[in-house]
């Protein structure tokens, strides 16, 4: 790596840098992310690389890498753009199983149909706020947890139950979920290190491990849109054929946990968390959808359920009387409606009593 | 959606780094930071403590350093780690690394 290119990315940075100052966001914490952002780019732009060693080059990288993530996420969440209803839920599920944490959710927009995924590198690469502590002497109080999600499907409450799904992905790298069960069947001898199949087995885990954990607060609503987007796809490296996903899924929700992998998931969660993968949600009755009303939606437990409240007002068929009474254009706006009314009006009475 | 190797590979080129500048520089703070990890591979080599009881912040480095090389870590002496013991973890690292297979 030549240490030209590295000062051309900065000044690449510093054009990113200047339009993302004006930023406005709702969230102070954002605010303060971005400020100390800014401050550690400018130690950037004012140092010398003609020095450095190729090793200290890469470091450097990382850390030029690092902020222009940061201002990616941060620019797709300001007020006018950042779906707040979904983003709430999915931080009522983080505060359960991370308590106290110091993450801050945002969110980017994929111009891909089906582009949802969650980053890591910020907030689980720890040597580099030790590196830039030690090289800037900069801390972050807070981490952003970047959640990609496409940018048609921004406002879709019923799609977006696959965030859920990727919240599991979350978790489970926090918590080393997936990967305590897989170093135990390496101690066990079961599976080589560093093999093809580790890696398989291992990709295979965490989206096993991300499908229930979102199966929790969502019911089977996270299966009905896999198996719609990735119907009969077969096993391959990086996930399991869709079949055996709704297979694990449905004996997660029917109580059958004798499956090895749910058990492996079940043992190494409780013991890496200290929580149980377990039924988090509620089926609501639909009356309230049928009557074009929001639910009065009562505690967490509630506010989780709306989304399989949603699918299942959707599939009821031939009860579906929003479908026979207004077609299915006008259904689907109403049920998106509701489930963002209802959540809206959760926050607003939350927020009220405290 | 996919196991995040890059995001691990980066965290390993900078483990590699923090090595190099405790061997060239000895660079107390990276000396505090790799501390728990060196601690726990040696609790991990000689079953003190098991998978679910590692620093889920070094989870990856601990797990790794101690399944590939036990001996040196059941032995190694926590309360005076040497330069020397550092350029060996930082030789080792380097290989393991080196052999990331995806």
């Amino acid at each position: 790596m030549h240490f030209r290119t590295l000062e051309l990315n900065v000044a690449q940075l510093s054009r990113c840098i200047q339009k993302s100052r004006i930023n406005k966001y709702s969230d102070a914490r954002k605010e303060k992310y971005q400020k100390v952002l800014i401050e550690l780019f400018s130690e950037l732009q004012t140092h010398d690389y003609s020095t450095l060693t190729p090793t200290q080059l890469i470091a450097k990288k990382q850390i030029v890498d690092f902020v222009f993530e940061s201002i990616q996420y941060l620019d797709n969440s300001t007020l006018t753009i950042i779906p707040f209803e979904i983003v709430y839920c999915l931080e009522q599920a983080l505060n359960e199983w991370i308590p106290g944490h110091s993450f801050i959710v945002v969110t980017s927009l994929s111009n891909e149909l089906l582009s949802y995924q969650i980053s890591y590198n910020l907030t689980q690469n720890s040597a580099l706020y030790t590196l830039i502590k030690n090289d800037y002497n900069k801390e972050f109080e807070h981490k952003l947890i970047q959640i990609t999600l496409p940018r048609y499907y921004v406002h879709d409450y019923l799609a977006n139950v696959v965030l859920y799904h990727e919240l599991g992905h979350f978790i489970d790298r926090t918590y080393k979920i997936s990967e305590s069960v897989i170093w135990t069947e390496i101690a066990n001898k079961t599976v080589v290190y560093n093999s093809e199949e580790m890696y398989r087995l291992l990709n295979h885990y965490m989206e096993y491990f991300a499908d229930i954990f979102a199966a929790q607060y969502v019911g089977n609503a996270s299966n009905l849109f896999i198996d719609y987007i990735a119907h009969k796809n077969p096993d391959c490296f990086t996930h399991p054929a869709t079949d055996k996903r709704i297979e694990m899924v449905k004996k997660f929700l029917d109580g059958d946990h004798t499956v090895p992998e749910i058990k492996n998931l079940k043992h190494f969660t409780l013991l890496n968390t200290g929580r149980d993968l377990e039924i988090k949600h509620d089926n609501l009755p639909l009356d309230d959808f049928y009557n074009l009303l929001p639910y009065e939606l009562s505690n967490e437990r509630e506010l989780h359920s709306i989304f399989l409240a949603g699918w299942s007002a959707w599939q009821k068929n031939p009860d579906n009387k929003l479908k026979t009474d207004f077609g299915n254009d006008v259904a689907y706006k109403a049920i998106n409606n509701l489930i963002e009314k209802s959540i809206s009006n959760y926050i607003v009475v939350k927020n009220w009593n405290s | 959606m996919y196991f995040a190797q890059n995001e691990t590979r980066n965290q390993f080129e900078l483990y590699l780094t923090f090595l190099d500048e405790i061997v060239a520089n000895n660079n107390e703070l990276y000396k505090a930071f790799f501390r728990t990890i060196v601690s726990q591979a040696k609790d991990l080599s000689t079953g003190v403590i098991d998978y679910s009881k590692l620093s889920k912040e070094h989870f990856d480095i601990i797990a790794i350093l101690a399944n590939n090389h036990p001996d040196f870590f059941a032995n190694i002496d926590i309360d005076n780690i040497t330069v020397e013991n550092y350029q060996q973890i930082l030789t080792f690292l380097t290989a393991d690394v080196s052999q990331f297979a995806y």
